[in-house]
């Protein structure tokens, strides 16, 4: 484990250089609580410019890697520096929202105890456990070790006659990439395991801060419980699998752009801009889900604050520049993936396959509302959004569970259309796939419940 | 107030402290692990790490019993660039889990399905199919891994 952790103190001192502009009017005191963020920010940008070197031909080897950590922490420093402190956001409110008692003060530390024994016992857990996701040992690692090795060659990276390629030579490198560092860095074996540990544990830090100072901390820490002790994400982090980093750096991207919206953090800009490229290099579908789930949640808030909301859209644009290094290096390879949305457009053929939409709503309802997969993430978030659009009279507060209804039609339709035996398909992945629906719901219902309680137009959310 | 709010801070540390201890004890107690994996065996992927069970095993999750350390121990032999063909049993499950081992030990070596195309064979629990017309082996690893090689 001391490698991956090593490569993971790493990413995070990138990540709090990147931040360095936006900390510097922020008390000192309160930079530890950035970590999580730092975490996701620099390992995601690092990897990105990796994978974005590969496709010019660049290979990803270990110099190159410490020159592009350098860089970054160096650009990072240099605009920390060179900004004058005048021209720098105003520092926004850290204190959160009245706690209340001392009782409920110790009520809200013991739920936060309980979350960080959680988040160190995963990973602890992870460290210990051989990836079980069969995609891990077929796709993800070797893709990133022969990336390493061998740079982007087309006769290993597409589909070349005489050559064995890959089954889903379409995906992105990005964990391709994370996955061969921490095979290399860990005990081979269980790297690939505590890098998805961690990078699931500084979500949920990057989300407590976040959304710290826009919920008060007696709803925020229960709803970050809700997420943490998930069982299907726990059992996820021992995958190795995409899926779940996927859905934390697409839940920090769009939590990061209703932060902004709510009190124009300049910081939460900057971060769902890195979360959203990340998210887009992860897997194919980072990009369409970032575009639905952001442009809906926009026309939502459109009535909040325009100029903000429009501002926000910076976040879907960087996740399409994010995701354009690839698709182009696959398009001028004539590589086209196997899973492709241009077939759910046409109504012919999806009226063909029209009897394959019952099973796929059937499971993924039947996933999502799991309670021993996912607790009580999504019906807390319908309950919680009557409450908080009820009292408050905002449709700003419809959004989240809008994302939710739109996710659940998004992966029906990709069932719908997609080229695989429908059942076996859905046995073998909607479990993993959908995690970002209720992961964003678990964090969303906080919110939710301080807009219900504050009611009053105007106030901090 | 400022004592009170010192109080207030005094006690959400300690509370932090015994529930976060706690936690980390109760995780590594047999007696606990086995309560809470038999209730919920939904936390089993963390309850199956700690006290009171096996670690995990130390090869890819595979679909069939490969030997792993054979492949380790083969890829060694590759050059980096070198092309070899896969010569596998023509069974389902094997077959990726062949080719994977190979990719992930020879990471520096492409593997090939065109004889034509290839310098080295590397053959699992299968005859070599191109030993005497033009290939050598090179070596052996137990009686299911051949490592060949092409004469030029």
């Amino acid at each position: 484990m001391t490698g991956v952790l090593g490569l993971a103190v790493l990413a995070m001192a990138v990540g709090y250089c990147l931040l360095a502009p936006f900390l510097r009017t922020r008390p000192p005191l309160s930079w530890p609580s950035y970590a999580g963020l730092a975490l996701l920010v620099g390992a995601g940008l690092t990897v990105w410019m990796l994978t974005t070197l590969a496709v010019v031909g660049v290979r990803p080897t270990s110099t190159v890697s410490l020159v592009v950590v350098v860089v970054l922490a160096a650009v990072g420093v240099a605009v920390a520096v060179v900004r004058p402190l005048r021209a720098a956001e105003p520092p926004v409110s850290t204190r959160a929202p009245d706690g209340g008692s001392v009782t409920v003060a110790a009520a809200v530390a013991a739920c936060a105890a309980v979350v960080a024994a959680l988040g160190a016992v995963t990973v602890l857990a992870a460290s210990r456990s051989t990836a079980w996701l069969d995609d891990t040992w077929f796709q993800w690692l070797p893709r990133g070790l022969m990336l390493q090795h061998q740079g982007l060659s087309a006769d290993v990276f597409t589909k070349v006659p005489g050559y064995i390629s890959f089954v889903d030579f379409d995906y992105p490198l990005w964990w391709s990439v994370v996955t061969a560092d921490a095979f290399r860095a860990g005990t081979e074996m269980h790297g690939v395991a505590t890098a998805s540990a961690l990078f699931f544990v500084a979500g949920i830090g990057a989300l407590a801060r976040l959304l710290h100072g826009l919920v008060r901390p007696v709803l925020l820490w229960p709803g970050l419980l809700l997420a943490m002790a998930a069982p299907n994400l726990i059992n996820q982090t021992q995958s190795g699998g995409a899926d779940l980093v996927l859905a934390v750096y697409l839940t920090v991207a769009l939590v990061a752009g209703g932060a902004f919206v709510a009190r124009g953090d300049a910081l939460a800009l900057a971060v769902g801009i890195a979360a959203a490229i990340t998210a887009t290099s992860i897997k194919g579908e980072g990009l369409p889900q970032l575009l639905l789930y952001s442009v809906l949640l926009a026309l939502f808030a459109l009535r909040e604050n325009r100029r903000r909301v429009v501002l926000a859209l910076a976040i879907p644009l960087a996740g399409v520049l994010g995701a354009l290094p690839w698709r182009l290096w696959l398009a001028t390879h004539d590589a086209p993936g196997r899973i492709r949305y241009g077939p759910a457009l046409h109504p012919v053929f999806m009226f063909d396959r029209a009897d394959r939409i019952r099973p796929a709503l059937d499971s993924i309802l039947r996933h999502v509302l799991e309670p021993r997969s996912w607790l009580v993430a999504l019906p807390l978030l319908v309950v919680l959004t009557l409450f908080a659009a009820y009292r408050t009279r905002r449709v700003v507060w419809i959004g989240p569970l809008a994302v939710a209804v739109v996710g659940i039609a998004f992966w029906t339709v990709v069932y719908w259309a997609g080229p695989f035996e429908v059942h076996i398909w859905l046995a073998t992945s909607v479990g993993r796939v959908v995690a970002v629906v209720p992961l964003l719901a678990a964090v969303a219902a906080p919110a939710l419940a301080e807009a219900g309680l504050s009611r009053a137009r105007g106030s901090t959310t | 107030m400022r004592r009170n709010r010192w109080a207030s801070r005094v006690l959400q540390l300690v509370v932090v402290l015994v529930v976060f201890g706690a936690a980390l004890a109760v995780v590594d107690s047999r007696w606990v692990n086995s309560r809470v994996n038999a209730h919920v065996s939904e936390y089993a992927p963390l309850t199956h790490r700690f006290a009171g069970y096996t670690p995990d095993y130390k090869e890819p999750a595979f679909h069939t019993q490969i030997d792993v350390d054979a492949f380790r121990r083969a890829g060694r032999f590759l050059p980096p660039g070198a092309r070899y063909l896969m010569v596998v049993p023509a069974k389902p499950l094997i077959y990726t889990d062949v080719v994977s081992a190979a990719r992930i030990y020879a990471p520096w070596a492409i593997p090939v399905s065109d004889p034509a195309k290839a310098d080295w064979e590397l053959a699992y629990d299968a005859p070599m199919t191109h030993i005497g017309r033009g290939y050598s082996v090179v070596r052996t690893w137990g009686s299911f891994l051949y490592l060949g090689r092409v004469k030029r």
